[in-house]
């Protein structure tokens, strides 16, 4: 009995320890919004939050369902598995040799990978069998997504300079990926699809917007890639909206099909994992961002959320989201295709019924800006939670209090590392070590075709926007 | 009143006001104070005044801070002015051949379109000032006008209302009757805008022309506003449903003031129509301009600024915002900022600039070229909103109401464009196209109209004018109040 106590106290002892020394570990100064450990309640939040992943993850792949109880997966949604991760890592909710199975059991996976047409990983996986499929999880190749892709390069980024033991396993993997054709000579980002029109071709659109677009130039230029064109806010315009101009992407949705949303969630993850910096900038402290315009552009998104709540007394965290019933998913946007405040299905149908506050939206903006409005959206989404599953995606706006009852592993990971950010500050922090890339870089042993660096700088193929 | 209360409004005021309106205010305030301690009441009341004068002052302070970076200035603009030149008499000459070819004997009416027989109260309104002007231009005859005038008086005194209260949208231009928007015949309900048009336009008439006052008066008395006006001045658009009109609010910023002055041109209460509100702001070329707050998505009308009505206002009645006309004097700015926006278009991006709803000859026939619309700027969408980039134009009638109006090298240039695009037989072409410069082939009533009208303003200047309306037929009925009061007409104390 007393050997039993015993050792429970030494578990006890031991958790408590890692634990403080974890958030003791990797101390980088100031950052801005939030600083300091978690207290008491984040720490339970961060544990709801990882509720998800346990009870979705697959042990026959070391993968985890994107959305609760449905195996199929994407690249994107992978890195927010990668970030809870090291969320629960570093804030001592798990241990390291659970971390450390859990990423090598996912890279066994990944060295393991069907490619999309052999160039880069499809854009949607089975998380029970590994297989690429459609978005029915059936098994398909359908394309890949130069947006998902940079989130997953982002995070693998996060995970190699921060623990030197995974870096080679994780080079391993992206030396496989041939980036012909994701990127092109201009720094301009494409994503792949089939034309089902033009006999199964492969064809290669412009991806990204105003946004999105830079978050994802800075996940290649973390891999050393040239992205000048789709790191420049360019094309912008803006609109006023309580007397704030907000910038919007000026493409025209109505002629290239693609919706020109203005969400947190995109500055927000810039934010907290670059720190509104250039992806290559490794010098600078936290509290500057050497991005100026998109630091810029994330305050007035900020700023418009907290004018919107004073004005009309309505929680704004507006992010696009997932939903329980059709449409299943809605841009829920504070401005786009023409009008702020607006909330639409991917083919463009207005349907303002579903706009919510988004929960990964509201817990970005409270570790961002620490502000009486961040205090109280804060208590507003804090207990929006099943404690079984995870965080629900958000409270709808125009339905009392109601939850949209919806787990996802996007949300939930989002959560875990603002609640990270909050105890470190800027999520990317460089080793200074060279890793397999840079040696494989430097000695010109790349896999043929596989399109890095001076490859780059060859004139590429004619390219269209649709 | 109390100074304290008094104090309070100015510290509200002032507390949003610009900073050197401060010293101003806080001057007046400890005036005042003092001077209800126990100084002469003649003190209290020079104070008073100067308060009310910083109150005011500080008013405007502050809608200057709540309307953002730069303002366009409502700036009284002289126009052109003058003699017409041979070449502009040409131009006139061409518009009126229009009304010409368009001409229907049976009914004395104007089609809309060239060659198609249909006419609306916007289309009979263009053509009442196409006959002013051809008149004040020596384009025609007295006898000439007064034979036209005649018929149309004869229509407008006759035509079948719309369940027995307003004109329908359509009638046919030979058989005079009510039709639906395919020319046949059915009663579909009233457009607000167009009532609205042709009540402006026979106050002008009726003003310029007196002698043919009492026929205008008739044809507003049998009218019934009682579904057209509430008691707040909202205006409705009809349609018909089963027989019966079911209203909805219609009008959107641009039109809907004008809309509001012509029922105050005779005597209606419609201020809350001539407000501004709900209002939001878009900025263009730094130019900021005001767009109707309500979403069309949820109301259905669309908000399109296209330069018409603010043109339309500024040839009609001038920059004067006539006191029993009044309008929010917002709208002075915005019709500056409507020019200035399309200038500016032209300045920074080499586009000549000069929208209007215009017609085309495909489908969708009717498009909404506009500054703004429906959450995009310079937007060219048809009624029902779908986008249509490629019928962009510079509109004849915007140009030659931009060109009457501010006499400038912007619209100098414009003309330089314009001022070919006619066909000497049928009258001046809708306009150029933006994306291709061609020409956009239709002809129409509108635009003819406008051409004349804008010809008119430069010999006359401001189509309204000043008139005593005590004891004329209408004012005397409103007086009488004995049938109309049951129709919604704004009776008058006898």
């Amino acid at each position: 009995m007393l050997l039993r106590y015993c050792c429970l106290f030494v578990c006890f002892l031991t958790c408590a320890l890692s634990h403080l020394s974890a958030q003791k570990q990797l101390s980088y100064g100031r950052h801005p919004g939030r600083n300091g450990p978690l207290t008491e309640e984040e720490l339970r939040l961060a544990r709801i939050a990882w509720k998800y992943f346990e009870r979705n993850y697959q042990d026959t792949t070391g993968l985890v369902n994107a959305v609760d109880m449905y195996p199929s997966t994407t690249m994107w949604d992978i890195a927010g598995y990668m970030a809870a991760l090291v969320s629960v890592r570093e804030m001592g909710i798990i241990d390291v040799a659970t971390f450390n199975y859990r990423i090598e059991k996912m890279f066994q996976t990944f060295m393991r990978l069907s490619f999309f047409r052999d160039e880069l990983p499809n854009k949607c996986y089975n998380t029970i069998t590994g297989e690429k499929v459609n978005y029915a999880n059936q098994p398909m190749e359908i394309g890949f997504s130069a947006i998902d892709l940079a989130r997953f390069l982002i995070w693998c980024k996060i995970i190699k300079e921060r623990y030197p033991e995974h870096s080679d396993r994780i080079d391993d993997f992206i030396l496989r990926w041939k980036f012909q054709n994701v990127i092109d000579s201009t720094g301009m980002l494409f994503g792949a699809s089939i034309d089902e029109k033009n006999d199964n071709k492969t064809q290669y659109l412009q991806e990204g917007r105003l946004g999105y677009e830079e978050y994802a130039a800075k996940g290649f230029q973390l891999w050393g890639f040239n992205t000048d064109l789709a790191a420049r806010p360019e094309p912008y315009d803006t609109r006023i909206i309580y007397g704030i101009e907000i910038p919007y992407d000026a493409r025209d949705p109505r002629v290239l099909g693609a919706h020109n949303y203005v969400v947190s969630e995109s500055y927000v993850l810039d934010g907290i994992e670059m720190n509104w910096d250039k992806g290559t900038d490794r010098e600078s402290d936290d509290m500057h961002s050497t991005d100026t315009q998109i630091a810029e552009f994330a305050q007035r998104i900020y700023k418009v959320q907290e004018e919107r709540y004073k004005r009309t007394g309505i929680f704004t965290a507006r992010t696009e989201h997932q939903l329980d019933s059709d449409p299943y998913f809605v841009y829920d946007a504070i401005f786009t295709d023409g009008y702020p405040w607006n909330t639409i299905t991917e083919d463009g149908r207005y349907v303002p019924q579903f706009a919510a506050v988004a929960l990964k939206g509201a817990f970005g903006l409270w570790v961002l800006w620490e502000t009486p409005y961040t205090d109280a959206l804060f208590k507003y989404i804090k207990n929006a939670y099943d404690p079984e599953k995870g965080f629900y995606e958000g409270i709808f706006e125009r339905k009392g209090n109601e939850p949209i009852r919806t787990f996802t592993m996007n949300n939930n990971g989002i959560i875990l590392e603002t609640l990270l950010y909050k105890m470190q500050g800027k999520l990317v922090r460089f080793s200074g070590r060279e890793s397999k890339w840079d040696r494989v870089l430097r000695e010109r042993k790349e896999p043929p075709g596989s399109f890095i660096y001076e490859r780059q700088r060859k004139p590429t193929q004619t390219t269209s926007n649709r | 009143m109390k100074p304290s209360v008094l104090r309070i409004i100015l510290r509200y005021r002032y507390g949003r006001s610009a900073r050197k309106r401060k010293s101003c205010c806080r001057a007046t305030s400890r005036a005042l104070h003092h001077s209800v301690q126990g100084t002469p009441p003649i003190a209290t009341t020079l104070a008073l005044c100067i308060l009310l004068l910083c109150t005011i002052s500080c008013g405007v302070a502050v809608r200057a801070v709540d309307e953002g970076a730069e303002k366009i200035g409502a700036a009284f603009q002289e126009g052109r002015r003058g003699r017409l030149t041979e070449e502009e008499t040409m131009w006139a000459k061409v518009a009126w051949k229009y009304f010409e070819n368009n001409y229907n004997p049976q009914s004395g009416l104007v089609n809309i379109k060239d060659g198609y027989q249909l006419v609306t109260m916007e289309s009979v309104a263009d053509y009442i000032i196409a006959l002013m002007s051809a008149r004040e231009l020596d384009i025609i005859s007295k006898h000439e006008f007064d034979s036209r005038l005649s018929l149309v008086f004869g229509f407008l005194n006759t035509m079948q209302l719309a369940f027995g209260e307003l004109p329908n949208v359509n009638y046919n231009a030979v058989s005079m009757r009510p039709t639906d928007f395919a020319n046949n015949e059915g009663v579909i309900g009233w457009a607000i805008n167009h009532i609205g048009r042709l009540l402006v336009v026979l106050r002008l008439l009726r003003n310029r022309y007196p002698q043919y006052g009492e026929y205008a008066d008739r044809v507003v008395l049998r009218w019934t506003f009682c579904n057209a006006l509430d008691r707040h001045g909202n205006l409705y658009s009809a349609v018909n449903v089963n027989g019966k009109p079911e209203r909805y609010l219609d009008a959107k910023h641009g039109w809907k003031e004008y809309t509001a002055r012509g029922f105050k041109a005779w005597g209606f209460r419609a201020d809350s129509s001539a407000v501004l509100d709900p209002v939001d702001i878009i900025r263009i070329f730094d130019v900021d301009l005001y767009i109707d707050g309500r979403d069309e998505r949820e109301t259905g009308s669309n908000n399109a600024i296209s330069t018409v009505p603010y043109m339309y206002m500024a040839l009609e009645f001038g920059w004067e915002n006539i006191p029993y006309l009044a309008i929010d004097p917002r709208y002075y700015n915005q019709m500056q900022a409507v020019y200035e926006v399309q200038k500016r278009r032209h300045e920074r991006e080499d586009i000549f600039t000069a929208r209007a709803t215009h017609e085309v000859n495909t489908e969708p026939y009717t498009v909404y070229d506009a500054i703004f619309s429906n959450g995009y700027k310079w937007t060219t969408i048809s009624a029902s909103g779908v986008y249509y980039p490629f019928l962009s134009a510079v509109s004849t009638k915007a140009a030659f109401g931009m060109w009457a109006i501010w006499k400038t090298e912007y619209t100098d240039m414009l003309m330089l464009i314009t001022s070919l695009l006619f066909d000497p037989a049928r009258g001046w072409y809708e306009g150029r196209q933006e994306k291709t410069g061609d020409v956009v082939r239709t002809i129409t009533c509108s635009t003819n109209s406008a051409v004349l009208e804008a010809l008119h303003f430069k010999k006359t200047g401001r189509l309204y004018v000043k008139a005593n309306e005590e004891n004329d037929l209408y004012n005397i009925y409103l007086r009488n109040n004995f049938d109309i009061i049951r129709r919604c007409f704004p009776v008058k104390p006898r």
